[in-house]
Formats: C-alpha cells, structure tokens, sequence
C-alpha cells in the first residue's frame, strides 16, 4: 500500500484560512481524485477532508500555523501540489 | 445543477445571503433571494410571503431540485405553503434545509457549484449545525 505524499506549508495569510481561501481549497481538492486531508499541526487537530468546507473551517487556521496536507490516489502529487499553491498565494 | 431559495423576513438579509452564497460558487448557481412583504410604499417590512417564495421557486427552476435555506418561524410556514402551490411533480425536488440561512447557504452554494445532489447538498448544509466557532 502507497504512502500518502505529505508537506506542511505554513499559513501566511493575514486573516489564516479564511472563507475565500478555503472554497478554493475546496474547489482545488475536488478537481482531483486524490483523497486529500489537512491537518493543523499548531492545534495538533485531526485531519481534514479538504474536499468539504465544512471540513476546512474546522482547521480554525490562523496566520502562523503550520498545517500538513496530505494526499493519497493516482493524481496526488499534482493535487498537493494545487493545494500548496492556494495555501501559498495570497488572496 | 440545483438551484438555491433564500428565505428571510428581512429583505437585506435575503440580499445579503445572496451575495455571500454567490461568492462561494465557482460555477454558476441559479440563487432567489426572497425577504419582507412589500409595505406598498415601496419598500418592504419584516415578513414572508408564500407567492414571493413560490414565484422565486418557478424563476430559478431546476429540475436537479431546489433547496430551500430559510431563517425561522412563519419564513418554514411560508415555505411549506409555497411548495404547496406548486405542481406535484415540482414538489417532489423541493426541499426545505435544516441549516441554518446563513452558514447554510455559504455550504450549500459551494456544493451544488461543484454539482451535488439536491441530497448531498442539503446533507453538507445541515452538517454545518455541528460546527464549533470557537474551541474552548
């Protein structure tokens, strides 16, 4: 069995994961297969479906957190990479 | 594609809902927006009204189904009473959501943008009352 593929990207958006970055973290996740999960390693919270923005605003992610993406599936490594990318554009 | 009723006795908050849930979409969601009674001034004070409620049901019509995100009290009866006016094969999609409007409509405007099921869309919505704000 493949071990997920896992990065942690710290959040530097001033307001952390806020409403608009967490639909297009939603949005990103669901244009992949990949299960994809995120984890607040500051809060030390369980892990995430980054396909539900529900799930997202559970992360309560503040500028400074430090959150681990996770990914596991055919398209994984293209799919963190998407993630990294809305984590790391400011918006 | 389903489509999104918004129901609230105020108009602003109706209109405001609206805005939030639209911006929440990626792909286009048919939202009515429906709040207050029209004062005949005008304007419009604190209230629903049924016919508004139904007229905004035909106006965004998806045969997917229609998901209906009210606040409280008589906007569930308007509602109810809406969906009542309509054809049989037209109330069987229609669904009035457990959510409450405004974190309801945030959810389920997402969802249904990514194409859910009136079900599914509605199942995301209602999660949403199990959602702590603050961790204490």
């Amino acid at each position: 069995m493949t071990a997920p593929l896992t990065t942690t990207v710290t959040v530097i958006h001033p307001q952390g994961i806020h409403l608009r970055v967490g639909k297009n973290l939603a949005f990103v996740a669901n244009r992949f297969d990949a299960t994809t999960t995120a984890r607040n390693l500051t809060l030390s919270s369980p892990p995430i479906n980054l396909k539900s923005i529900l799930e997202i605003m559970k992360l309560q992610a503040r500028t400074g957190h430090v959150i681990l993406l996770s990914a596991k599936g055919s398209d994984a490594e293209q799919a963190i990479a998407a993630l990294r990318d809305v984590l790391e554009c400011p918006s | 594609m389903i489509s999104l009723i918004l129901v609230s006795h105020c108009r602003d908050i109706a209109q405001g809902v609206l805005q939030l849930a639209v911006e929440m979409t990626q792909t286009p969601v048919s939202i009515g927006a429906v709040g207050g009674i029209p004062d005949g001034e005008g304007g419009y004070r604190i209230g629903t009204d049924a016919l508004s409620i139904r007229d905004a049901i035909e106006a965004n019509w998806n045969s997917d189904g229609v998901l209906l995100l009210v606040d409280l009290g008589s906007a569930v009866l308007s509602a109810e009473t809406a969906i009542e006016f309509l054809p049989e094969e037209m109330q069987s999609v229609c669904l009035i959501s457990n959510a409450p409007l405004v974190e309801g409509a945030v959810i389920a405007a997402l969802e249904a943008s990514l194409q859910h099921s009136l079900q599914d869309v509605n199942r995301a919505a209602e999660a949403v009352r199990c959602l702590d704000k603050v961790t204490r």
